[in-house]
Formats: C-alpha cells, structure tokens, sequence
C-alpha cells in the first residue's frame, strides 16, 4: 500500500501543477497562449499561423513537457563560448520534435520555403504592368527603419532593432527569417506580434489612410492596367533573381524562392510541382513554422518589459509602413497629375492580399464605382519584395 | 602590413551608427526597387512595340481577308438575288413577305454598298440591312442601311460592370 502511495506521490510530484506552483509564470503564459487560440478561431485573426503559434506556446508552457530545449539554441549571457551555440550534437542525442522542428527556423529553411508557396500564388501582373508601384513598395518600408530607430532609442541591440524594425515589412516568413538570423531570443515575440498586427491591418490602416488623404484624392478613379504577355510574366522572376540576388545576396535565398515558385506558375509547364509546392508542401511548412515558433515563446523569454516594448513598435512599425505610403502615392498623385489614387500606397507594406483589400475597401467607401484592387495588387506584391529586399540589408549590416 | 593595420580596425566599431543604417537601408531599398522600375518600364516599351507590330500585321491580314469575303458576299448576293425570283414566281412555294423583304434588303446592302467601317465582315452587313428590310415590311415602309460602324463604348459595358461588381464586392 505504502509503495502505491510512493508512486503517486512521486507522479504528483513530477506533474506539471508542481511546476505551475513554482513558476507562476507558465500559468500566464498558458492565459496568453488561450487568448491567442481565441483569437486565432472566434476572431480569425491569421489562424493558419496564429493557431499553431499558440498551441506550440501553449505546449511549451506545460511545466515537465520539454517538448523544446532553447538552452542548446540560445548561448547563455556568461557562455564562455557563444559560438559553439546551438549544440547541434546535444539537440540530436537528447532533443525531440519540438526541437528537430525548430531546426527549420534555426537554419532558416522554413520562410523561404512558404516564399516558394507564396510565390506560386502571387500574379504580379499589376506590378509589370504598372512599374511605378514599385515605388509605393520601396516607400512602405519606411516603416522598418523608423522602428529600427525607435528600438534603438529604447535600449535594443542593433541586431535586436533590426529584428523589430521588420515586423514593418508586415511579412510573417521575413520577419522569423531575419529575428532567427539577428536575434533568436526574441523570435516568439516578434513572431506573435508581426502575426497580430498583419491580421489587424484592416483595424489599423484606414484611419492612417482617410488622416493623410482628401476626399478628392481617395475618389480618383485610376485607368485600367495594360495586360501583361506571358513573357513578361516569365522574364520578371528571373530577372528579378538576378539583379536582387547580385546587388543584395543575403536577399538571393528569399527573393529566389519567392521567384522561383512564381516562374513554375507562369512558365506552365510544371503544374503538378506547382500545385505542391502552393499547397501541400506550404502547408506542411505552416504547421511546422507555427508550432516551432510557438514552441520558443517560454515564460521567461515572453513575458517581461521586451514584449510589451516590441508590440508596442510593432505598431509603430505598420503605422509608419502605411503612412509612408500613402505619403508617397501622394506624391506620385502630384506627378501624374492625379492619375494614381494615394490610397493605394497603403497597400506597399504587403501583407498580400489583406492591404490591398483595404485599399480597395477604404476606395470604394468613397466611391462605389472605384475599383482599385488590381490597382494595390502592384504595391502590395512590390512590398513583398521590398520586405525581402530590406531584409536583406539589415543581415548584411548585423549578421 | 597586418600589424599596422590591427590598432585601426580595432578601433573600428563594428556596428554603424543609426542615422547610417537608417538612411543606407532607406537608400538601398529604393535604389535597388527604381532600377527594377526601370528595367520593367523598358521591357514593356520592348513587349508594347512588338505587340503593337503584331497587331499591324494582324490587322492588314483581316483588311485583306474581309476584302475577300466582301467579294465572296458579293457573289453570294447574286445568288440571292436569283432565289427572290425564284420566289416569287406563282408556281413554286410561297414565302413569308417579311423573308423576301429580308433577303431583298441583304442583297441591296451588298450591291448598294452602304459605307461601312473597315473590319466588319460582309456577312454582318448583310445581315443588319436584312434585318432593317424586315422592320415593317408588310406596310410597304421601306428603311435604307447607309453606314455600318462599330460603336465606340465609353469605359465598361453593363455587363462588364456588372461582373466587376460581383466578383469585387466581397472584398
């Protein structure tokens, strides 16, 4: 009887409400992680990522689970020496699923793999068509620099405020690609944030648009877009691999994979890859993204001053990113005579298609007859670009 | 070499001050997204040109393929022509008035010649002065086809619209 008693006790005292009892901070994290399950389902906010991102936090909260084992990742602040780090030999003698997964992340396999996926999907037609929305896309990255700065200003690491500043960039798989590069510390609050604030951009950019534009400009009908051959369509992502990938290779690996899945789409000769590479495999990568990332996000590590601090310019960052946009295409408005309406510059901080939707919502809020989707598509897909590009830079300058 | 140089770039800090970082990032973006503009303007000058030589090209070849079917209808009007006759003799079936006026007034526009826009295929203008023939036939009211020209519509048909309505209102 007595060892039955021993063995319960024992269990009991390996169960995770020990654990709870001890660091309180687990039980908070298992609140957020719920909060964030909510708002992935009842509020579908980005829930193909945001779901996974929360059950992985939710799992790694569960005190005694050691489904990751960050401290074979992450080199220790009194590591006598951080570059052995990450103990690939350990992760593979003592690690699990949680840590062979966040492999993908650590080695930045995974975002340029949903690149490929994305880029299968992405018809940039609009753009060819209308180069100059490039520009709009070149714009709407001031939002990562501004946020850079404002990091910095808050104490940040150079390393770490380029990883905030690119949550401007409103692109999920760029942001996780550059914080797992420069700053694999703070990859779950980014992640959590930069995920959070792509799926409030029609909550966050219409009142930024509607403050920097008049009637008159947001009623501006824009002519129809020239139709693009299949040449075209075939010569961009090639070209566009070339020139990125000489003028910034830390760029090539994101801007090529993002190329490459757009050129299996045009060039239609190889449909079935297409459709894996677009659906299958995007999504096989999505659970493993979502779930590792989630899986980095420990008590610890999430809830302190940071946090608050990188949603807080995570804010900062989209605002700036749509501001400067929308500023620009003021500009372009003026140049042309007011031939291109400003509204669509807002689109520029990708998040494809959402900011071109809004684009096109806030457009025909004013006028019902205005359709200005196609129109945003130029700059929503010329910020994906843009993102990569910025990117790019920022792991050149820290990396 | 490489110990004069050591006290130098130890001195060097490794990170670059913010203002630099944020205005070479700035910088380079554009710069690197304005030489794609331009690169993807001159491309569609090039695919502009060339389509527009091809649609030249397309459009001599349907002018001398109408002038083609404009003799053929010609011919074809004659035989028409020989059928109205034959039609109105007594002896063989009788024929709605209204086919008669139809099939007089496609052999008029083909004879008479209204002035009818390049493009537009003999058959079609036969067609329509068929059609205008048949427009109150019985009464003896008698309408003349004089040109044939291809409306301009101004922005999107109700159609169109229409269509652009129902797949963009979602959004």
């Amino acid at each position: 009887m007595s060892a039955i008693l021993d063995t319960l006790m024992s269990i009991a005292r390996n169960s995770g409400f020990v654990g709870l009892a001890q660091e309180p901070g687990y039980l908070a994290m298992i609140v957020v992680a719920c909060i964030l399950l909510y708002l992935a389902i009842v509020k579908e906010f980005e829930p193909l990522l945001l779901l996974p991102i929360a059950f992985g936090m939710l799992l790694a909260n569960l005190p005694g689970s050691g489904i990751i084992h960050m401290e074979y990742f992450l080199a220790p602040a009194d590591a006598a020496d951080p570059s052995i780090y990450p103990l690939f030999n350990e992760i593979l003698h003592h690690g699990g699923l949680g840590d062979m997964l966040y492999m993908g992340v650590k080695l930045g396999i995974y975002p340029p793999l949903i690149f490929m996926g994305i880029g299968t999907m992405t018809d940039f037609a609009p753009l060819i068509s209308n180069p100059k929305s490039l520009l709009l896309g070149a714009a709407a990255q001031l939002g990562i620099f501004t946020t850079y700065l404002g990091a910095k200003l808050l104490g940040f690491t150079g390393p770490e405020a380029a990883s905030i500043g690119i949550i401007g960039g409103a692109d999920g798989p760029t942001a996780i690609f550059v914080t797992s590069r420069l700053a694999p510390q703070l990859l779950g609050s980014i992640a959590v944030a930069a995920y959070s604030y792509m799926a409030l951009v029609p909550v966050i950019q219409p009142p930024i648009m509607k403050a920097l534009t008049t009637h008159e400009e947001r009623m501006i009908v824009m002519k129809q877009l020239r139709t693009v051959s299949k040449t075209e369509k075939i010569i961009f992502p090639i070209m566009c691999t070339i020139l990125i990938g000489l003028i910034l290779p830390d760029s090539a690996i994101l801007v090529g994979m993002l190329m490459l899945g757009n050129l299996m789409k045009e060039c239609g000769v190889v449909d079935r890859i297409q459709k894996t590479a677009g659906n299958e495999l995007m999504n096989i990568i999505t659970i493993f993204l979502g779930l590792s990332v989630g899986c980095t996000t420990s008590a610890n590590t999430f809830l302190n001053l940071q946090t608050l601090e990188i949603i807080a310019l995570g804010l900062i960052a989209f605002s700036f990113g749509t501001a400067g946009g929308v500023l620009f295409g003021k500009i372009m408005c003026v140049l042309t005579h007011g031939q291109v309406n400003p509204l669509i510059g807002s689109a520029g901080v990708s998040a494809v298609p959402m900011a071109a939707r809004v684009s096109q919502k806030v457009g025909q809020k004013e006028n019902p007859q205005n359709f200005l989707l196609m129109h945003a598509m130029g700059p929503n897909v010329a910020g994906v670009i843009g993102s990569a590009v910025a990117a790019g830079i920022l792991i050149n300058i820290f990396g | 070499m490489g110990n004069f140089l050591t006290p130098v770039l130890l001195k060097l800090d490794p990170e670059p001050s913010i203002p630099v970082v944020v205005l070479t990032g700035i910088l380079l973006v554009f710069l690197i997204l304005v030489l794609l503009t331009v690169i993807i303007t001159i491309q569609g000058k090039i695919f502009d040109g060339i389509a527009a030589k091809q649609a030249a090209a397309k459009e001599a070849q349907a002018a001398a393929a109408s002038a083609a079917k404009a003799s053929a209808a010609a011919e074809k009007a004659v035989q028409a022509e020989k059928v109205v006759q034959q039609a109105a003799q007594p002896e063989q079936a009788p024929m709605e008035p209204a086919m008669l006026a139809a099939i007089a007034g496609a052999v008029a526009a083909s004879q008479s010649g209204p002035d009818v826009q390049a493009g537009i295929p003999a058959e079609v203008v036969a067609a329509i002065a068929g059609a205008i023939a048949c427009m109150d036939a019985p009464e003896g009211v008698k309408y003349t086809l004089r040109a044939v020209r291809r409306a301009r519509i101004g922005g999107r048909s109700a159609w169109a619209s229409a269509g652009v309505a129902a797949n963009t209102e979602p959004f």
